[in-house]
Protein backbone atom coordinates (compact mmCIF):
# COMPACT_ATOMS: atom_id res chain seq x y z
CA UNK A 1 0.00 0.00 0.00
CA UNK A 2 3.06 2.56 0.95
CA UNK A 3 4.35 1.94 -2.75
CA UNK A 4 1.05 2.88 -4.00
CA UNK A 5 0.96 5.97 -1.96
CA UNK A 6 4.66 6.59 -3.39
CA UNK A 7 4.11 6.30 -6.90
CA UNK A 8 1.04 8.63 -6.46
CA UNK A 9 3.10 11.09 -4.93
CA UNK A 10 5.73 11.03 -7.49
CA UNK A 11 3.68 11.49 -10.62
CA UNK A 12 2.10 14.36 -8.64
CA UNK A 13 4.82 15.85 -8.03
CA UNK A 14 5.25 16.02 -11.91
CA UNK A 15 1.54 16.94 -12.75
CA UNK A 16 0.82 20.34 -11.64
CA UNK A 17 3.85 22.28 -13.53
CA UNK A 18 2.26 23.75 -16.11
CA UNK A 19 5.23 22.94 -18.63
CA UNK A 20 4.59 19.87 -17.81
CA UNK A 21 2.44 19.35 -21.02
CA UNK A 22 4.95 19.99 -23.59
CA UNK A 23 6.27 16.38 -22.68
CA UNK A 24 2.64 14.91 -22.66
CA UNK A 25 1.34 16.05 -25.72
CA UNK A 26 2.59 17.62 -28.85
CA UNK A 27 3.39 20.86 -28.40
CA UNK A 28 4.66 22.20 -32.15
CA UNK A 29 6.56 25.50 -30.80
CA UNK A 30 7.13 28.07 -33.56
CA UNK A 31 10.29 28.44 -34.28
CA UNK A 32 12.49 30.85 -32.52
CA UNK A 33 14.94 32.86 -34.33
CA UNK A 34 17.27 35.30 -32.30
CA UNK A 35 19.96 36.28 -34.72
CA UNK A 36 18.07 39.58 -35.49
CA UNK A 37 16.95 39.04 -39.55
CA UNK A 38 13.41 38.14 -40.18
CA UNK A 39 13.78 35.59 -43.04
CA UNK A 40 12.02 32.81 -41.57
CA UNK A 41 15.05 30.25 -41.96
CA UNK A 42 14.03 29.04 -38.48
CA UNK A 43 10.76 28.16 -39.82
CA UNK A 44 12.12 26.52 -42.76
CA UNK A 45 14.28 24.41 -40.68
CA UNK A 46 11.56 23.25 -38.75
CA UNK A 47 9.70 22.37 -41.64
CA UNK A 48 12.39 20.19 -42.47
CA UNK A 49 12.66 18.17 -39.48
CA UNK A 50 8.79 17.63 -39.41
CA UNK A 51 9.43 16.14 -42.90
CA UNK A 52 11.07 13.12 -41.38
CA UNK A 53 8.36 10.49 -40.78
CA UNK A 54 9.93 9.47 -37.90
CA UNK A 55 9.75 12.30 -36.28
CA UNK A 56 6.26 14.62 -34.52
CA UNK A 57 7.03 17.34 -32.64
CA UNK A 58 9.88 19.49 -33.41
CA UNK A 59 11.77 22.76 -31.70
CA UNK A 60 14.05 25.06 -33.51
CA UNK A 61 15.60 27.58 -32.09
CA UNK A 62 18.31 29.86 -34.46
CA UNK A 63 20.57 31.45 -32.45
CA UNK A 64 23.68 34.39 -33.52
CA UNK A 65 25.96 31.16 -34.13
CA UNK A 66 24.42 28.04 -32.76
CA UNK A 67 21.36 26.21 -34.35
CA UNK A 68 19.23 24.07 -31.78
CA UNK A 69 16.92 21.49 -33.23
CA UNK A 70 15.30 19.18 -30.19
CA UNK A 71 12.86 16.75 -31.55
CA UNK A 72 10.58 13.72 -30.29
CA UNK A 73 10.54 10.53 -31.89
CA UNK A 74 7.37 8.19 -32.30
CA UNK A 75 7.75 5.57 -29.50
CA UNK A 76 8.06 2.39 -31.63
CA UNK A 77 10.71 4.09 -33.95
CA UNK A 78 12.86 4.65 -30.40
CA UNK A 79 14.77 1.92 -31.14
CA UNK A 80 16.71 3.59 -34.24
CA UNK A 81 17.56 6.91 -32.38
CA UNK A 82 20.85 6.80 -33.60
CA UNK A 83 19.96 6.41 -37.67
CA UNK A 84 16.87 9.29 -37.02
CA UNK A 85 19.64 11.22 -35.35
CA UNK A 86 22.34 11.48 -38.12
CA UNK A 87 19.50 11.90 -40.44
CA UNK A 88 18.21 14.94 -39.24
CA UNK A 89 21.70 16.00 -38.31
CA UNK A 90 22.59 15.32 -42.41
CA UNK A 91 19.57 17.08 -43.51
CA UNK A 92 20.21 20.35 -41.75
CA UNK A 93 24.00 20.57 -42.66
CA UNK A 94 23.03 20.63 -45.90
CA UNK A 95 21.06 23.43 -45.82
CA UNK A 96 22.77 25.73 -43.05
CA UNK A 97 26.64 25.15 -42.52
CA UNK A 98 27.51 29.46 -41.39
CA UNK A 99 26.52 28.08 -37.98
CA UNK A 100 27.19 25.79 -35.57
CA UNK A 101 24.27 23.01 -35.43
CA UNK A 102 23.05 20.52 -32.41
CA UNK A 103 20.02 18.08 -32.56
CA UNK A 104 18.77 16.73 -29.67
CA UNK A 105 15.97 13.95 -28.93
CA UNK A 106 16.06 14.41 -25.45
CA UNK A 107 12.99 15.51 -23.27
CA UNK A 108 15.11 17.72 -21.28
CA UNK A 109 16.21 19.93 -24.35
CA UNK A 110 12.90 19.95 -25.81
CA UNK A 111 11.36 21.44 -22.28
CA UNK A 112 14.29 23.54 -21.87
CA UNK A 113 14.02 25.02 -25.47
CA UNK A 114 9.90 25.87 -25.34
CA UNK A 115 10.61 27.37 -21.87
CA UNK A 116 13.25 29.73 -23.53
CA UNK A 117 10.47 30.40 -26.35
CA UNK A 118 7.79 31.16 -23.83
CA UNK A 119 9.91 33.41 -21.81
CA UNK A 120 10.88 35.06 -24.76
CA UNK A 121 7.17 35.55 -25.46
CA UNK A 122 6.40 37.12 -22.18
CA UNK A 123 8.88 39.17 -22.84
CA UNK A 124 11.05 38.62 -20.11
CA UNK A 125 14.13 37.88 -22.16
CA UNK A 126 16.39 40.44 -24.56
CA UNK A 127 17.48 39.23 -27.30
CA UNK A 128 20.99 38.60 -26.01
CA UNK A 129 19.80 37.00 -22.96
CA UNK A 130 18.00 34.64 -24.66
CA UNK A 131 21.12 33.52 -26.68
CA UNK A 132 22.93 32.95 -23.42
CA UNK A 133 20.13 30.80 -22.31
CA UNK A 134 20.28 28.95 -25.64
CA UNK A 135 24.21 28.59 -25.15
CA UNK A 136 23.60 26.98 -21.80
CA UNK A 137 21.36 24.22 -23.49
CA UNK A 138 23.73 23.81 -25.70
CA UNK A 139 26.05 22.99 -23.21
CA UNK A 140 23.30 20.91 -21.13
CA UNK A 141 22.93 18.74 -24.02
CA UNK A 142 26.87 18.01 -24.63
CA UNK A 143 27.43 16.98 -21.28
CA UNK A 144 27.02 13.26 -21.89
CA UNK A 145 26.84 10.79 -18.50
CA UNK B 1 17.21 -25.58 11.38
CA UNK B 2 19.46 -28.44 10.32
CA UNK B 3 20.96 -28.89 6.58
CA UNK B 4 18.90 -32.04 6.35
CA UNK B 5 15.49 -31.13 7.96
CA UNK B 6 15.61 -27.38 5.23
CA UNK B 7 16.62 -30.24 2.23
CA UNK B 8 13.17 -32.18 3.49
CA UNK B 9 11.48 -29.29 3.58
CA UNK B 10 12.26 -27.77 0.67
CA UNK B 11 11.54 -31.11 -1.24
CA UNK B 12 8.24 -31.12 -0.15
CA UNK B 13 7.59 -27.45 -1.37
CA UNK B 14 9.25 -27.83 -4.83
CA UNK B 15 7.28 -29.95 -7.43
CA UNK B 16 4.35 -27.82 -6.57
CA UNK B 17 6.12 -24.80 -7.27
CA UNK B 18 3.78 -22.25 -8.98
CA UNK B 19 5.77 -21.17 -12.03
CA UNK B 20 3.23 -19.02 -13.57
CA UNK B 21 2.23 -17.37 -10.38
CA UNK B 22 5.61 -16.34 -9.73
CA UNK B 23 6.41 -15.19 -12.91
CA UNK B 24 2.86 -12.82 -13.23
CA UNK B 25 4.18 -11.60 -9.69
CA UNK B 26 7.19 -10.97 -11.21
CA UNK B 27 5.88 -9.47 -14.13
CA UNK B 28 3.45 -6.51 -12.95
CA UNK B 29 6.38 -5.81 -9.19
CA UNK B 30 9.38 -5.34 -11.09
CA UNK B 31 7.57 -3.28 -13.94
CA UNK B 32 5.84 -1.46 -10.90
CA UNK B 33 9.49 -0.56 -9.68
CA UNK B 34 10.24 0.80 -12.92
CA UNK B 35 7.32 2.33 -13.29
CA UNK B 36 8.40 4.39 -9.71
CA UNK B 37 12.00 4.92 -11.67
CA UNK B 38 10.60 6.72 -14.85
CA UNK B 39 8.90 8.82 -12.80
CA UNK B 40 11.79 9.80 -10.49
CA UNK B 41 14.10 10.22 -13.90
CA UNK B 42 11.16 12.70 -15.12
CA UNK B 43 11.16 13.94 -11.97
CA UNK B 44 14.78 15.08 -11.76
CA UNK B 45 14.35 16.54 -15.33
CA UNK B 46 11.27 18.52 -14.68
CA UNK B 47 12.85 20.67 -11.64
CA UNK B 48 16.78 19.86 -11.50
CA UNK B 49 19.42 20.22 -14.52
CA UNK B 50 19.15 17.22 -15.86
CA UNK B 51 19.22 15.41 -19.21
CA UNK B 52 18.04 12.12 -20.17
CA UNK B 53 21.14 10.99 -20.43
CA UNK B 54 22.59 12.55 -17.23
CA UNK B 55 19.24 11.56 -15.34
CA UNK B 56 20.54 7.78 -14.32
CA UNK B 57 22.55 8.29 -11.64
CA UNK B 58 20.49 10.37 -9.42
CA UNK B 59 17.52 8.07 -10.21
CA UNK B 60 19.48 4.82 -9.43
CA UNK B 61 20.88 6.82 -6.28
CA UNK B 62 17.38 7.79 -5.23
CA UNK B 63 15.99 4.46 -5.57
CA UNK B 64 18.54 3.02 -3.46
CA UNK B 65 17.66 5.35 -0.59
CA UNK B 66 14.07 4.15 -1.26
CA UNK B 67 15.54 0.67 -0.98
CA UNK B 68 16.36 1.48 2.51
CA UNK B 69 13.94 2.95 3.98
CA UNK B 70 11.90 -0.10 2.76
CA UNK B 71 14.82 -2.88 3.92
CA UNK B 72 15.03 -0.43 7.50
CA UNK B 73 11.19 -1.07 7.95
CA UNK B 74 11.59 -4.44 7.15
CA UNK B 75 8.93 -3.89 4.09
CA UNK B 76 11.62 -5.00 1.66
CA UNK B 77 11.94 -7.97 2.72
CA UNK B 78 7.89 -8.79 2.65
CA UNK B 79 7.85 -7.48 -0.45
CA UNK B 80 10.49 -10.26 -1.92
CA UNK B 81 8.45 -12.99 -0.61
CA UNK B 82 5.71 -12.22 -2.66
CA UNK B 83 7.38 -10.66 -5.76
CA UNK B 84 10.52 -13.41 -5.88
CA UNK B 85 12.56 -11.58 -8.70
CA UNK B 86 10.34 -8.90 -9.65
CA UNK B 87 12.18 -6.94 -6.31
CA UNK B 88 15.35 -8.77 -6.90
CA UNK B 89 15.88 -7.91 -10.32
CA UNK B 90 15.46 -4.14 -9.95
CA UNK B 91 18.82 -2.14 -8.71
CA UNK B 92 16.78 -1.58 -5.65
CA UNK B 93 16.85 -5.31 -4.67
CA UNK B 94 21.16 -4.73 -5.11
CA UNK B 95 20.33 -2.22 -2.34
CA UNK B 96 18.45 -4.45 -0.65
CA UNK B 97 20.78 -7.16 -0.66
CA UNK B 98 24.15 -4.55 0.68
CA UNK B 99 21.81 -2.75 3.34
CA UNK B 100 20.40 -5.59 4.77
CA UNK B 101 23.51 -7.16 5.00
CA UNK B 102 25.03 -4.63 6.25
CA UNK B 103 21.75 -3.80 9.13
CA UNK B 104 22.22 -7.30 10.03
CA UNK B 105 25.98 -7.75 10.77
CA UNK B 106 25.52 -4.89 13.15
CA UNK B 107 25.99 -6.32 16.54
CA UNK B 108 29.39 -7.65 15.02
CA UNK B 109 30.52 -3.95 15.00
CA UNK B 110 31.00 -1.33 12.55
CA UNK B 111 34.42 -2.80 11.38
CA UNK B 112 34.12 -6.13 11.60
CA UNK B 113 30.40 -6.87 11.14
CA UNK B 114 29.07 -3.78 8.63
CA UNK B 115 32.29 -3.33 6.77
CA UNK B 116 33.15 -6.87 6.40
CA UNK B 117 29.42 -8.51 5.27
CA UNK B 118 28.38 -5.46 3.32
CA UNK B 119 28.71 -7.14 -0.27
CA UNK B 120 28.30 -10.74 1.21
CA UNK B 121 24.90 -11.16 -1.18
CA UNK B 122 25.96 -8.42 -3.61
CA UNK B 123 29.73 -9.07 -3.51
CA UNK B 124 28.69 -11.42 -6.83
CA UNK B 125 27.14 -9.20 -8.79
CA UNK B 126 29.67 -6.93 -8.74
CA UNK B 127 32.56 -9.25 -9.12
CA UNK B 128 30.93 -11.18 -12.35
CA UNK B 129 29.91 -7.49 -13.84
CA UNK B 130 33.16 -6.00 -13.64
CA UNK B 131 34.95 -8.52 -15.00
CA UNK B 132 32.42 -9.85 -17.99
CA UNK B 133 32.43 -5.89 -18.67
CA UNK B 134 35.97 -5.70 -18.73
CA UNK B 135 36.62 -8.68 -21.01
CA UNK B 136 33.54 -7.42 -23.41
CA UNK B 137 35.10 -3.60 -23.47
CA UNK B 138 38.88 -5.02 -24.09
CA UNK B 139 37.43 -7.49 -26.79
CA UNK B 140 35.58 -4.10 -27.96
CA UNK B 141 38.47 -1.40 -27.99
CA UNK B 142 41.23 -3.83 -29.31
CA UNK B 143 38.96 -4.98 -32.14
CA UNK C 1 5.79 10.34 -22.24
CA UNK C 2 2.62 7.98 -21.44
CA UNK C 3 3.65 5.21 -24.07
CA UNK C 4 6.98 5.73 -22.09
CA UNK C 5 5.82 4.79 -18.99
CA UNK C 6 3.95 2.12 -20.71
CA UNK C 7 7.00 0.15 -21.80
CA UNK C 8 8.87 0.73 -18.91
CA UNK C 9 6.37 -1.08 -17.35
CA UNK C 10 6.26 -4.15 -19.63
CA UNK C 11 10.16 -4.36 -20.82
CA UNK C 12 11.10 -3.76 -17.17
CA UNK C 13 8.54 -6.72 -15.64
CA UNK C 14 9.72 -9.15 -18.72
CA UNK C 15 13.27 -8.27 -17.79
CA UNK C 16 12.12 -9.66 -14.20
CA UNK C 17 9.97 -12.94 -15.49
CA UNK C 18 13.24 -14.19 -17.03
CA UNK C 19 15.09 -13.79 -13.98
CA UNK C 20 12.13 -15.66 -12.03
CA UNK C 21 12.26 -18.17 -14.84
CA UNK C 22 15.97 -18.89 -14.18
CA UNK C 23 15.53 -19.18 -10.21
CA UNK C 24 11.91 -21.06 -10.86
CA UNK C 25 12.73 -23.69 -13.61
CA UNK C 26 16.48 -23.09 -14.15
CA UNK C 27 16.39 -23.79 -10.16
CA UNK C 28 19.35 -21.38 -9.55
CA UNK C 29 20.06 -19.13 -6.64
CA UNK C 30 19.17 -15.46 -6.68
CA UNK C 31 22.88 -14.96 -6.54
CA UNK C 32 23.55 -17.03 -9.40
CA UNK C 33 20.40 -15.57 -11.32
CA UNK C 34 21.45 -11.98 -10.52
CA UNK C 35 25.21 -12.47 -11.43
CA UNK C 36 24.26 -14.11 -15.29
CA UNK C 37 21.50 -10.60 -15.97
CA UNK C 38 24.17 -8.81 -15.00
CA UNK C 39 26.71 -10.67 -17.40
CA UNK C 40 23.97 -10.56 -19.82
CA UNK C 41 23.77 -6.85 -20.04
CA UNK C 42 27.51 -6.55 -20.40
CA UNK C 43 27.77 -8.65 -23.46
CA UNK C 44 24.56 -7.13 -25.26
CA UNK C 45 26.47 -3.65 -24.57
CA UNK C 46 29.34 -5.14 -26.29
CA UNK C 47 26.64 -5.55 -29.37
CA UNK C 48 25.55 -2.08 -28.66
CA UNK C 49 22.22 -3.88 -28.00
CA UNK C 50 21.45 -2.04 -24.65
CA UNK C 51 21.53 0.83 -25.57
CA UNK C 52 18.37 1.28 -27.90
CA UNK C 53 16.55 -0.78 -25.16
CA UNK C 54 17.22 2.41 -22.90
CA UNK C 55 16.00 4.85 -25.64
CA UNK C 56 12.92 2.69 -26.17
CA UNK C 57 11.64 2.03 -22.55
CA UNK C 58 13.85 4.34 -20.10
CA UNK C 59 13.77 3.05 -17.16
CA UNK C 60 12.50 -0.03 -18.04
CA UNK C 61 16.01 -0.94 -19.13
CA UNK C 62 18.37 1.37 -16.95
CA UNK C 63 16.21 0.14 -12.99
CA UNK C 64 16.90 -3.94 -14.26
CA UNK C 65 20.28 -4.89 -12.73
CA UNK C 66 21.25 -6.03 -16.31
CA UNK C 67 21.57 -2.28 -16.90
CA UNK C 68 24.94 -2.01 -14.51
CA UNK C 69 26.61 -4.54 -16.31
CA UNK C 70 25.38 -2.25 -19.49
CA UNK C 71 27.09 0.86 -17.85
CA UNK C 72 30.09 -0.95 -16.97
CA UNK C 73 31.08 -1.45 -20.77
CA UNK C 74 29.52 1.80 -21.68
CA UNK C 75 31.79 3.66 -19.15
CA UNK C 76 35.05 1.41 -20.12
CA UNK C 77 34.12 2.15 -24.03
CA UNK C 78 34.34 6.20 -23.18
CA UNK C 79 37.15 5.53 -21.53
CA UNK C 80 39.08 3.20 -23.91
CA UNK C 81 38.40 5.97 -26.74
CA UNK C 82 40.00 8.28 -25.10
CA UNK C 83 43.35 6.90 -23.58
CA UNK C 84 43.21 3.52 -25.40
CA UNK C 85 43.31 0.12 -23.75
CA UNK C 86 44.00 1.14 -20.76
CA UNK C 87 40.82 3.55 -20.38
CA UNK C 88 39.21 -0.02 -20.35
CA UNK C 89 40.37 -0.64 -16.90
CA UNK C 90 40.59 2.97 -15.40
CA UNK C 91 37.00 4.18 -17.25
CA UNK C 92 34.54 1.14 -16.00
CA UNK C 93 33.18 2.83 -12.82
CA UNK C 94 32.89 5.75 -14.66
CA UNK C 95 28.81 5.85 -15.23
CA UNK C 96 27.98 3.15 -12.42
CA UNK C 97 29.89 4.82 -9.38
CA UNK C 98 25.95 6.05 -8.58
CA UNK C 99 25.04 3.02 -7.44
CA UNK C 100 27.64 1.57 -5.42
CA UNK C 101 28.58 4.57 -4.14
CA UNK C 102 25.04 4.79 -2.73
CA UNK C 103 24.40 1.42 -1.52
CA UNK C 104 27.52 1.74 0.56
CA UNK C 105 26.51 5.01 1.84
CA UNK C 106 22.88 4.37 2.61
CA UNK C 107 23.96 0.70 3.60
CA UNK C 108 25.96 2.49 6.49
CA UNK C 109 23.00 5.09 7.22
CA UNK C 110 20.83 2.05 7.55
CA UNK C 111 23.16 0.06 10.05
CA UNK C 112 23.03 2.90 11.94
CA UNK C 113 19.87 4.01 12.18
CA UNK C 114 17.73 0.47 11.76
CA UNK C 115 17.46 -2.65 14.11
CA UNK C 116 17.99 -5.90 12.27
CA UNK C 117 14.65 -7.74 12.28
CA UNK C 118 13.59 -11.12 12.78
Amino acid sequence: MKKWALTILLLAGCAPEHDGTVILETADPDAVQLDGKHDGFAEKIKKEADSIETIYDTAVIKGKDQLLVAYKVRHLDRFKMKDIEKDLDKRIQEMESTEEVVVSSDYKIFLEAVRLKEDMEAGHLTEEEANKRLSEIIKLKKEMA
Amino acid sequence: MKPENYKKLASKYEPKKPVFKNCIRAFWTGGLICIIGQAVSYFFIFFFNFTEQTVGNPTVAFMIFLSMLLTGFGVYDRLGQFAGAGSAVPVTGFGNAVISAAIEHRSEGFVQGVGGNMFKLAGSVILFGVFSAFIVALIKSVF
Amino acid sequence: MIAMFFWAFVIGGLICVIGQLMMDVGKLTPGHTLSILVVAGAVLAGFDLYEPFVDFAGAGATIPITSFGNSLVAGAMSEAEKHGVVGVLTGMFEVTSSGISAAIVFGFIGAIFFKPKG
